[in-house]
């Protein structure tokens, strides 16, 4: 049947060669469609290669519009693959051939032609996603493309030099013409070299079609730009020469090259960032060592090269910055070159020392220069930037810049001698510059009464950003972001601090350190610690500021310095207060006097920081962000046992309980989400305490306190009739309810239930009352939620049994009024239109947990009528289940709770799931079907979850010490599990998935099996009867390896593992044929 | 939905219906008066004024009544007027021209309020001509009053 159509098809397409684009188009997916029908014939193209090459010749390019071309050129491509294995050496010698005819025809609409062939070429056979489908199997991509390798890539690559060759002894300057074949060669040129190989032996069906970014070759792409300069072309053929030769020579040659290459041209603006990629590259690459075998002045004018680039790309950088730029190459190519710095720093110790010393001084104080105002900097400064509105999506500097200021920490700590007394100095000098501001603003103000008289506000903010900026730089300098390991002093610090230890004079440094507001005299600079030095600079700003709180200067000071502030002090102090001593091998004096454990010094450290917590709690409350960044300071200090301890001797921690007790301001005018935080702080705070009647009375100061007036609001007349202002207090008693929540632990818990308890029975009732106000419900169940989260595990059977029993009513409760609900929303279909449900749905999540995490082993029975967590959820399931919809399950959070908790309630109470009513039981296991077409992994991992573990259960059932189920269920069960078993053979066998999710798949799919035997020969056979017979004995040899006779068929944890294994196997010997594309 | 308007545009927002509350304790899906208007707050931002600035509140509400979108913007330190809102459950017991017929859970028989002229009115009478019995919630905020949900009565 073949040749008369594609003859056909072909004639038909060089008859149409001047009509419509989208007929050509047609006669294309006509082409490609029959190569899919045609998949298992034997297909022989008569019309190979020569035919193809002529159609080139005759028309390429001279009438069709480009789109057409490229769309006939990537036929020709598939064409040709499809026929390379059949070819019996020929290959593609005519195509080579006539693409060279055309690129020497000096004709630059064929010469794109013959380019836009090669790239054509080089897509399909790359077995990427560039790939077009046309229905082969992967073994046959896969094929093609070794193929391809070994006789052809190395051509076109070696065509596309010599192509370049040419190009290069044409005069200068180019043509446009020139220029744009010179672009596509060049491209060529980087898909060649950025080919991943297939290497032998490797598995076929893990990367099907995804494009792998890391290459094996490695060029980087960004050498495009620089590529294209002519002068730049030497270059590249150098690396081609070399590219053999040894490593470390290449790395001398190549280093040599763009030194040469540097010193020669003038970078224009876009070639900065390719060249910051080589250099990246360059040390991302080759190994430390290497650099170490180069020449000494190679070496040396390699780092002069790189200090200097990263010196003007610094300030090229912070000049685009200042003027919002949208095209940010020159920030870009910074942070490229800083990587490159953090690389060496990672290696210093294997450069010769103090390699980096100087150019990490020149890269450290041009950094600061940047950043600071003139007349000592040089940051630009926009008059408008004041004015300017800055929304608060925008990012905060310590996370926009946290890559740079993290290197330019690390380089400041490479010479420590000249970072820590610069930081200081230039910091001290603000700071007191601030101070005398502040002085005078208030001087003014007492002169005038009013405030018409306007103060020049431009100097106080450039003040502000400098100190700003300093403070930022000094945080990285002195301290690790604290996220993974226990946060310690930085090595190099500690080293200096030790080394001047002698000079230091340790009662001066402690004097220096409690009276921050104080300038010390210079004469005293080197007697003190340069590491304290710096935060008591810091303390001395905090002073400041704490100075003109007092003189009502509020409104003169800026909340972002504070927030930054408060990111100092906490990640400052995650490391140095109250270090242990263990983790290093070396302590400084200084430093274990100043902030060790049990000193004068750490005690002072403590008050001076919550007092400025207090202060900044006190002014700042209509400041979001920057009381977010206070009381996570606070909870930071009270998380650790060791500084809660510290915490809770401080008269200011219980001057905020004490104020908490009497609802008085500024702890009762926080904001909701604030209010939240600050109880977590304070119980976590209160865990803290030691002595037991002390600590009875900071409970009491706390909590007594909410607990009257939860009580007195919740019985009041006005809550009862729904006033809002009643509403209100009671959603904001409840926000400091789950602020306690969280906070809650194992210590405490039981002590936490009893306080918890009776307050959550007004809760119910509050659902009931105010079942028409979203809020109230959403909040209610967040509260119950997070109780259940952190109090469940601790609690004991009869507490269990209290906390069970009310999250039943409160389902009761919800469900009262929320049957057949239809609501009027303002807003649109969104998600936190569903918000009560996500929260029921993690509450009940939560329910089962005890069944996991269950740290009261207490053995008692539960009693006749006693309530326990599954019969919970299952009531929870038939009040929400109703209320889904598909719809509903789009909604990414929505989707992956509700699969959570239905995994969660399969796996841990499979038997109540399989006796749940059955429309109910339908229903949940139709959306887990739905589920496995989710495009979250995580989602259709649950579903794979849940589906085991019934195939589980059922097999258990089986053998039976269980309670066995009725007929019906079981019924009902196995139709499900057959009904799964051909869902997920399909899915694992047929189908492209995830490979993340293999492990989890292959053990279902064995769970099912095991479950049913009949059924799945049935598949098989099924499955091998539809193949072409060349692959089915294939296919049968791959099914009797999978499931082979010694493999016991049953649910067993080393029968899944021997499955999973087998199952590895089986699908590298099978998808090769078995999928197609 | 334009009759509301015209009806109780001169509604007084009268003391007893709002009460102020400072700007940054304001919170999304809460509630808020902007332009004389009791509206729900659908989005809150803040942005301040230059770097250093303090912070500002950018309010987005809409319109309980008529679902009209407006803003404002003011110094989080500063006091907006949040109105008291009220969602009673009325039994419906009959519709006559275009007015509802509602019962509280005391009994008492109010028929002062209109069909909405919104999808959920057209249910509402849709409901009642198929004899379903159904409750009607109804939203009261500074002096004005609708009917915004239905549920089936449990009864």
């Amino acid at each position: 049947m073949g040749e008369a159509s594609t003859h056909g098809m072909w004639s038909c397409e060089e008859k149409q060669k001047h009509i419509d684009i989208l007929e050509l188009k047609a006669a294309l997916l006509g082409i490609q469609s029959l190569c899919q029908t045609m998949r298992n014939c034997h297909l022989r193209i008569e019309i190979d290669n020569t035919m193809a090459v002529a159609y080139i010749n005759d028309m390429g390019g001279t009438h069709s519009t480009s789109y057409v071309r490229e769309q006939i050129l990537q036929t020709v491509a598939v064409i040709l693959k499809r026929a390379t294995l059949d070819k019996k050496g020929k290959s593609c010698d005519t195509l080579f051939e006539d693409v060279t005819t055309l690129i020497s025809s000096g004709n630059i609409t064929m010469q794109l032609v013959a380019c836009s062939m090669l790239t054509s070429l080089l897509n399909e056979y790359s077995y990427t996603s560039r790939t077009s489908s046309v229905g082969l199997t992967w073994e046959f991509h896969i094929k093609c493309k070794r193929e391809f390798e070994l006789s052809d890539l190395k051509r076109v690559f070696m065509f596309s030099l010599k192509v370049l060759n040419e190009i290069e002894a044409q005069p200068n300057p180019l043509s446009r013409e020139a220029t744009a074949f010179l672009n596509r060669i060049l491209c060529i040129a980087e898909q060649v070299l950025s080919w991943e190989f297939t290497l032998p032996g490797a598995k076929v069906h893990g990367h099907a079609f995804s494009t792998n970014p890391n290459a094996s070759l490695k060029p980087p792409e960004s050498w495009r730009d620089v590529l294209l300069e002519k002068s730049t072309l030497s270059l590249f053929f150098r690396i081609q020469d070399a590219i053999y030769a040894a490593e470390s020579q290449y790395l001398s040659q190549f280093i040599e090259g763009l030194l040469h290459m540097l010193s020669q041209i003038e970078l224009q603006d876009h070639e900065n960032f390719g060249v910051a990629c080589i250099f990246k590259n360059l040390l991302m690459m080759f190994p430390v060592q290497d650099f170490n075998l180069l020449d000494v002045t190679l070496f040396k004018s390699f780092i002069e090269a790189l200090t200097t680039l990263t010196c003007k790309i610094g300030q090229s950088a912070a000049q685009e910055e200042s003027l919002h730029k949208d095209d940010t190459i020159y920030m870009e190519s910074y942070e490229k070159l800083l990587e490159t710095w953090m690389a060496l720093i990672r290696n210093v110790d294997s450069l010769p020392p103090g390699s980096l010393c100087a150019s990490a001084t020149q890269v450290f104080n041009l950094y600061m220069q940047c950043h600071l105002a003139a007349p000592e900097g040089i940051r630009y400064t926009n008059q408008d930037d004041n004015e300017e509105d800055i929304e608060e999506t925008e990012e905060d500097d310590r996370y926009k810049f946290a890559d740079q200021l993290c290197c330019i920490g690390a380089l400041g700590r490479l010479i420590p001698q000249h970072s820590l007394p610069l930081l200081s100095k230039v910091l001290q000098e603000r700071v007191a510059q601030m101070s005398s501001q502040l002085q005078s603003f208030q001087q003014r103000r007492e002169l005038v009464s009013s405030h018409e008289a306007t103060m020049d506000m431009s100097s106080f903010h450039a003040l502000h950003e400098d100190i700003h900026w300093i403070v930022l730089v000094a945080g990285n300098l002195l301290a690790d972001s604290a996220e993974g390991e226990t946060p310690t002093i930085p090595s190099n610090l500690m080293k200096f601090s030790i080394e001047r230890a002698k000079a230091v004079d340790i009662p001066l440094t402690m004097k220096m350190l409690a009276s921050p507001a104080d300038k010390l005299d210079p004469s005293l600079e080197d007697k003190v610690d340069s590491v304290i030095r710096l935060i008591s600079a810091v303390f001395g700003l905090c002073e400041v500021g704490n100075r003109a709180v007092s003189a009502k200067l509020t409104e003169f000071l800026s909340p972002q310095v504070d927030s930054t502030l408060m990111w100092f002090l906490e990640r400052w102090s995650d490391a140095y207060m109250l270090h242990d001593e263990m983790d290093y091998t070396e302590m400084s004096l200084p430093l274990a006097t100043a902030f060790g454990l049990d000193t004068e010094g750490v005690r002072w450290t403590f008050n001076f920081i919550l007092q400025k917590i207090f202060t900044t709690l006190s002014v700042w409350t209509s400041e979001p962000v920057l009381i977010s960044d206070t009381l996570e300071l606070l909870t930071d200090m009270a998380e650790q046992s060791s500084r809660a301890t510290y915490l809770s001797q401080s008269d200011v921690l219980w001057n905020l309980a004490r104020l908490e007790s009497s609802h008085e301001p500024p702890v009762s005018s926080l904001a909701p989400e604030a209010r939240r935080q600050f109880m977590k702080a304070m119980v976590l705070a209160g865990c803290g305490i030691k002595d037991s009647a002390r600590e009875e009375q900071y409970w009491n100061l706390l909590l007594h306190s909410n607990h009257e007036r939860f009580r007195h609001l919740a019985e009041s007349a006005a809550f009862k009739e729904g006033e809002e202002s009643a509403r209100q207090q009671f959603l904001y008693l409840l926000e400091s309810l789950i602020g306690i929540a969280t906070a809650t632990q194992h210590s405490i818990a039981k002590d936490m239930f009893q306080f918890m308890g009776p307050i959550l029975e007004h809760v119910v009732k509050a659902i009931d009352l105010h079942h028409n106000y979203a809020d109230v419900i959403t909040t209610s169940f967040e509260l119950f939620s997070e109780v259940v989260a952190k109090m469940l595990p601790y609690l004991n059977t009869a507490d269990s049994q209290m906390l069970y029993r009310l999250c039943l009513s409160a389902i009761q409760m919800f469900a009262k009024h929320n049957i057949g609900r239809q609501c009027v929303s303002i807003e649109d279909e969104k998600e936190t239109k569903f918000k009560d449900i996500i929260l029921i749905m993690e509450m009940l999540s939560n329910l089962m947990s005890k069944d996991i995490l269950d740290f009261n082993k207490e053995e008692l029975e539960a009693e006749e009528g006693g309530i326990d967590g599954p019969t919970v959820v299952t009531f929870g399931l038939e009040l929400i289940v109703p209320l889904m919809s598909t719809e509903m399950l789009k909604f990414p959070v929505l989707c992956s709770c509700y699969f959570r908790l239905v995994s969660y309630m399969a796996d841990l109470h499979s038997e109540k799931f399989c006796q749940l009513p059955e429309p109910l039981f339908n229903s949940i296991m139709a959306s887990v079907e739905h589920g496995f077409n989710s495009h979250s992994t995580d989602t259709v991992a649950l579903c794979y979850g849940a589906v085991a573990s019934l195939a589980d259960y059922k097999e258990l059932q089986g053998s039976s010490e269980l309670r066995p189920l009725n007929a019906q269920s079981a019924q009902r069960l196995q139709a499900t599990l057959a009904h799964f078993l051909k869902v997920v053979f399909r899915m694992l066998v047929l189908e492209n998935f995830d490979l993340a999710l293999q492990e989890i798949g292959s053990t279902t799919l064995f769970c099912l099996i095991c479950c049913n035997q009949p059924l799945y020969r049935d598949l098989v056979n099924e499955l091998i009867h539809s193949q072409p017979d060349e692959y089915k004995q294939r296919l049968l040899a791959a099914f009797n390896e999978l499931t082979p006779p010694t493999l016991n068929m049953h649910i067993a944890r080393n029968n899944k593992v021997t499955f999973r294994a087998n199952f590895d196997v089986f699908l590298n010997s099978v998808r090769g044929f078995l999928c197609v594309r | 939905m334009s009759d509301n308007e015209e009806t109780f545009e001169g509604a007084d927002a009268g003391a007893s219906s709002t009460y102020p509350q400072q700007c940054s304790a304001l919170r999304k899906n809460g509630y808020v008066v902007l332009k004389n208007r009791p509206c729900k707050i659908v989005e809150m931002s803040t942005s301040k004024t230059g770097k250093h600035g303090h912070a500002k509140v950018h309010l987005v509400g809409i319109d309980l009544f008529t679902q009209k979108k407006y803003e404002d913007i003011c110094p989080s330190t500063h006091n907006m007027n949040v109105p008291n809102v009220k969602r009673t459950d009325y039994q419906l017991v009959n519709i006559t021209e275009g007015y509802l017929s509602l019962m509280d859970d005391a009994g008492e028989v109010r028929d002062d309020l209109k069909v909405p002229d919104t999808d959920l009115g057209k249910e509402i009478v849709e409901k009642f001509e198929n004899d379903e019995s159904i409750l009607v919630t109804v939203m009261k905020a500074m002096d004005e009053e609708m009917a915004v949900g239905t549920k089936t009565s449990k009864d």
